[in-house]
């Protein structure tokens, strides 16, 4: 039992000491903000129709929107300050999350801080025919919304 | 696949009760997305192992409750605190990569995310389980890789209470499938009441409230440089400790001379004998200092524990082996022998003849009783004894129960070669006197 310790216990110093100094001291190069993300939509020019399909593309955490009440909100910036974890929303990455953004899975509601802060992510509504630029520059934007601390945000869990 | 006998019904109960959560998360949501990519994944076997973790751990704290009933669950006591120990290590382990994975998920989005998730401050739950599980660490690697005296040690290991209640504020107050659905929390929430009531009891309330018998020291006898026999008599002679030879007490002596917190000790007297005797071979601190014990000094005993007796086995043709200290069940037991069915080897293995304390007596009672066999084994002069020796000395081991108490190396050693020898290990019964 004791090597089953010993083992668990470096693995565990090792990762945490390995990720605490690639993401503390080079954080800068680590930034969010600074990661390209690949471009969500095919064509590069003229209009696009978000439809669901069109939505379902985008069903990763390095590209996750969501479909709530008809309008579809980027929140891939989001996913890590979510109190939550991003395992909460990850698995409605590209899917229509109305319930579970009313319920929380558990009946209860998010709070209205919670449903403001949701419109910072918004980029279009269902079905609506958009212009190519117009997509990529709400997406540049909500990808560069600041998210709140996660302590900001306890209320809502 | 093995039989379910007696010894093993404990860690199969346990073994379903830690599962039966796990098959409850599984049916919670559909699998397929918990499993979707490589994020999904890690996070699932996140869950798994904190849910896994967190249920071990109020099962360590349930069973740390020192209580008759766990003694018969488990088949003695000594069986239970060795299940303890490995059962807190895989616990331990489990939670350790319980971060660990859930941290895939936030190295997905950034490096940065990731450190940040290590760190205490960003939210009240995830910071409770900081807490926990750094207390954790801290209690586990004194467990594990420092030397400390037995008494600091069990002062600090009460602290798993306080990591177990860190532990449950996390799990609680954090958005989880523990809060999504009911039947995982109640689940989760009553092994955890039960926990935390056990291990504060046992850590913080038994010293003052439980069934404690009194005895005090009536003699005691130096037995060789090492050793002492403390004679000790119950202060209400009409409630008489009821044991079978074989069997250990745990005792406190209210004394200055010695630390406060109770030790487990084989009961060496006969059990027909009205005073308790503890036959006790110095092997540390506590141990070393008893023989400044004065005669008068009070002792609070619990138990008797223990399944390790002669007189649990059908087989009445058995061989007994002690290894130095391990000498003391065999020696109740030999002290309390009228029944003339038995037919019985002891060895006796020590170093040299001074090491064997009360060879005389026992030699004595050989005298009186055929059906006991007394045979010292002496390293120095002889070697260690083996596994041949033994099956040679005593005509064979087949359809023999043999009962072995000893040093853990000495024992594992010699059931070993019993088995290579052809020994049925069901007819192997093992006792070691150290506990932890």
């Amino acid at each position: 039992m004791k090597k089953l310790v010993t083992l668990s216990l470096f693995i565990f110093w090792a990762v945490v000491t390995a990720v605490m100094a690639a993401g503390l001291v080079f954080y800068q190069k680590n930034d969010p903000a600074n990661c390209n993300f690949p471009l969500p939509i095919n064509s590069p020019t003229g209009a696009v129709t978000l439809t669901l399909s069109e939505i379902a593309k985008h069903n990763s955490t390095s590209g996750c929107w969501l479909l709530i009440n008809n309008k579809i909100y980027n929140v891939t910036a989001y996913l890590g300050s979510h109190p939550g974890g991003v395992g909460t929303i990850a698995p409605y990455c590209g899917k229509e999350a109305t319930n579970a953004f009313n319920t929380k899975d558990i009946g209860r509601p998010h709070s209205a801080n919670a449903a403001k802060m949701l419109t910072d992510y918004y980029i279009g509504d269902l079905n609506q025919k958009i212009d190519q630029q117009q997509v990529q520059q709400n997406i540049q934007k909500t990808d560069s919304v600041t998210a709140p601390t996660r302590n900001r945000e306890i209320e809502d869990d | 696949m093995t039989l379910l006998t007696q010894k093993n019904i404990a860690p199969t109960t346990i073994l379903a009760l830690a599962i039966l959560p796990i098959v409850r998360w599984l049916m919670i949501a559909p699998i397929s997305p918990r499993f979707a990519d490589l994020g999904m994944v890690t996070t699932s076997l996140g869950q798994i192992a904190g849910i896994l973790g967190l249920t071990l751990f109020s099962i360590n704290l349930i069973i740390s409750y020192r209580t008759k009933f766990f003694d018969k669950f488990f088949y003695g006591l000594n069986n239970l605190y060795n299940f303890h120990h490995e059962n807190g290590a895989i616990a331990f382990s489990l939670l350790l990569f319980h971060p660990l994975f859930l941290a895939v998920q936030y190295l997905q989005i950034s490096l940065n995310n990731a450190a940040k998730f290590f760190l205490p401050g960003q939210n009240q739950a995830v910071t409770f389980g900081i807490i926990s599980l750094a207390l954790m660490i801290v209690l586990m690697v004194l467990t594990f890789y420092f030397k400390i005296k037995y008494n600091h040690w069990k002062i600090s290991h009460k602290f798993m209470v306080l990591v177990f209640g860190f532990a449950l504020l996390h799990a609680f107050l954090i958005s989880s499938d523990i809060s999504r659905d009911n039947l995982l929390r109640f689940y989760i929430l009553g092994l955890a009441i039960f926990g935390l009531a056990a291990g504060f009891y046992q850590a913080f309330l038994s010293k003052f409230l439980n069934n404690n018998s009194e005895y005090k020291i009536t003699r005691l006898t130096i037995l060789n440089s090492a050793t002492v026999e403390i004679e000790l008599e119950a202060k209400a002679q009409n409630r008489l400790l009821k044991f079978t030879p074989g069997q250990f007490i745990f005792i406190r002596f209210l004394s200055p001379q010695v630390s406060a917190e109770s030790h487990p000790f084989s009961i060496s007297s006969a059990a027909r004998e009205k005073n308790l005797k503890l036959t006790i071979k110095s092997l540390g601190d506590f141990t070393d200092k008893l023989k400044n014990l004065e005669i008068g000094t009070r002792a609070l005993t619990q138990g008797p524990f223990g399944k390790f007796s002669y007189g649990n086995i059908a087989n009445k043709n058995q061989i007994w082996i002690a290894g130095g200290i391990g000498i003391t069940p065999f020696l109740s037991m030999a002290r309390s022998l009228t029944d003339n069915d038995y037919k019985i080897d002891l060895y006796y293995c020590t170093r040299d003849r001074q090491e064997a304390v009360l060879l005389a007596e026992l030699q004595k009672i050989s005298s009186l009783n055929q059906n006991l066999k007394i045979i010292p084994w002496y390293s120095e002069s002889q070697g260690r004894i083996a596994g041949s020796n033994i099956a040679e000395l005593s005509h064979g081991l087949n359809d023999k129960a043999i009962l072995l108490c000893g040093p853990g190396p000495f024992m594992t050693s010699l059931g070993q070669q019993f088995l290579e020898l052809g020994a049925k290990n069901k007819n192997i019964y093992s006792e070691q006197f150290k506990l932890l």
